[in-house]
């Protein structure tokens, strides 16, 4: 298995063009409130969308709007659970209890960490910095800059034959 | 394995940790008593129930002050769930119709009890509303008190506002089914047949210009009248303590 990866462009490589892109990425948290609409998933749709049109902008886009995308998940994940448990209450029995208190509080709180740690990322992705999340940064690294195996072949011209 | 991939394990290990350790934390140090929200919201569900009686003079059925309300008050102690604590209330109005309202009210109107030559008949009506609460058909139980709060006076709204608002929120027609083989288990277990019903509809489907919450949606009126038509007639051989026809002419 390789484990080469390819080389972290340096802030004076990075075009302003490309340094905005990269902060795009993080805006797409904010796509639902354009839309007027409180649905998590239409943030998490405007973030798939985002990374797909500017994936091959450069590996440096690439890899902050990857970034945005995958922390984007979780939190998604843990708004939708926050949604469909409040419903309950209202089609069944009012079970507000300590358990579902300190799941809301949990995930008031892990949406500000992501709306914090989000800003900031998007500041040093204007800056043409990387800037690595616990976990994701990590993954988003190694999805985005590690050197497949068949990369080299699939950018490589041939002669005709 | 890499050390890359062992690094990606550890942070996901400490998110894993760090999401149920906050969630445990908060569990035993809670920042609100969820038994003092809980009771603010039980006791405003309560609020805008009175509320609502109070606006569209709702009487409640176990009150001792009239022979009607005492009569209606036995009938909702007759028709009683294990599951379900409800409130039966009288509304003075002449149409002929009677409705489940969230937070487990029934009301039944004047006109309806006219209707009924028997007090089993009735039985039936309040049997199928009980089967809406049961079944939980209100899922907007939030939405409706919302509504309820936006229409109270001061909104300039008018009781007769509010209750065409709160009886037209028509159930489907499987959840109609559902209330009607409700009341159907119901009547059998009290002794009443339910051919006691199918007495009431055609006498409802007679007058077809109006159309209650009873008729409405339901799987077709003939098939519903045939479904209950189907059990024999018997006289019922409950005993109650107030004449029925007495009862019907001091309205
Ligand atoms: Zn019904």
């Amino acid at each position: 298995m390789s484990t080469d990866y390819y080389p972290i462009q340096q802030p004076e490589d990075l075009p302003a063009r490309e340094r905005e892109d990269a902060m795009g990425g993080y805006f797409m948290m904010f796509a639902s409130l354009a839309a007027g609409l409180p649905l998590p998933i239409i943030n998490l749709i405007a973030a798939i969308i985002y990374y797909h049109v500017n994936k091959h902008k450069s590996r440096f886009v690439r890899f902050h709007s990857l970034q945005s995308l995958l922390s984007q998940l979780p939190v998604s994940l843990l708004n939708a659970g926050l949604v469909v448990w409040a419903i309950s209450f209202f089609k069944y029995e009012f079970n507000f209890d300590n358990t579902f208190l300190s799941y809301l509080i949990v995930v008031i709180l892990a949406n500000l960490l992501y709306l914090g740690f989000s800003i900031a990322a998007a500041i040093k992705a204007r800056k043409g910095l990387m800037y690595y999340f616990i976990f994701f940064g990590k993954l988003s690294y190694e999805i985005v800059y590690k050197v497949k195996e068949d990369d080299e072949q699939i950018y490589r011209n041939n002669p005709p034959v | 394995m890499n050390t890359m991939k062992k690094r990606l394990w550890r942070d996901f290990l400490i998110l894993v940790v760090l999401f149920l350790g906050a969630w445990i934390f908060f569990i035993y140090n809670p920042v609100v008593d969820s038994e003092v929200v809980k009771e603010t919201y039980i006791n405003k569900e309560k609020e805008l129930k009175d509320k609502l009686v109070d606006l569209l003079d709702y009487k409640i059925a176990d009150g001792d002050t009239t022979q009607l309300l005492r009569s209606l008050g036995e009938l909702k102690h007759l028709v009683s769930d294990k599951d379900i604590v409800y409130d039966l209330y009288y509304s003075d109005s002449r149409e002929i119709n009677a409705y489940a309202l969230p937070s487990n009210m029934i009301v039944i109107n004047r006109g309806i009890i006219l209707e009924c030559d028997t007090p089993e008949e009735l039985i039936g009506v309040i049997a199928h509303e009980l089967g809406h609460l049961k079944m939980k058909h209100h899922t907007d139980k939030l939405i409706t008190a919302l509504s309820i709060e936006l229409l109270l006076p001061g909104s300039g709204s008018t009781a007769g506002e509010v209750t065409k608002i709160l009886t037209q929120n028509a159930f489907s027609r499987d959840m109609e089914t559902e209330a009607d083989d409700y009341a159907i288990k119901k009547m059998k277990e009290l002794g009443i047949s339910p051919n006691y019903l199918a007495k009431l509809f055609k006498k409802m489907y007679k007058k077809s210009d109006l159309i209650p919450e009873f008729l409405n949606t339901h799987p077709g009126m003939n098939k519903r009248i045939s479904k209950f038509s189907k059990y024999p007639f018997e006289e019922s051989k409950l005993e109650f303590t107030f004449d029925w026809l007495k009862v019907k002419n001091s309205l």
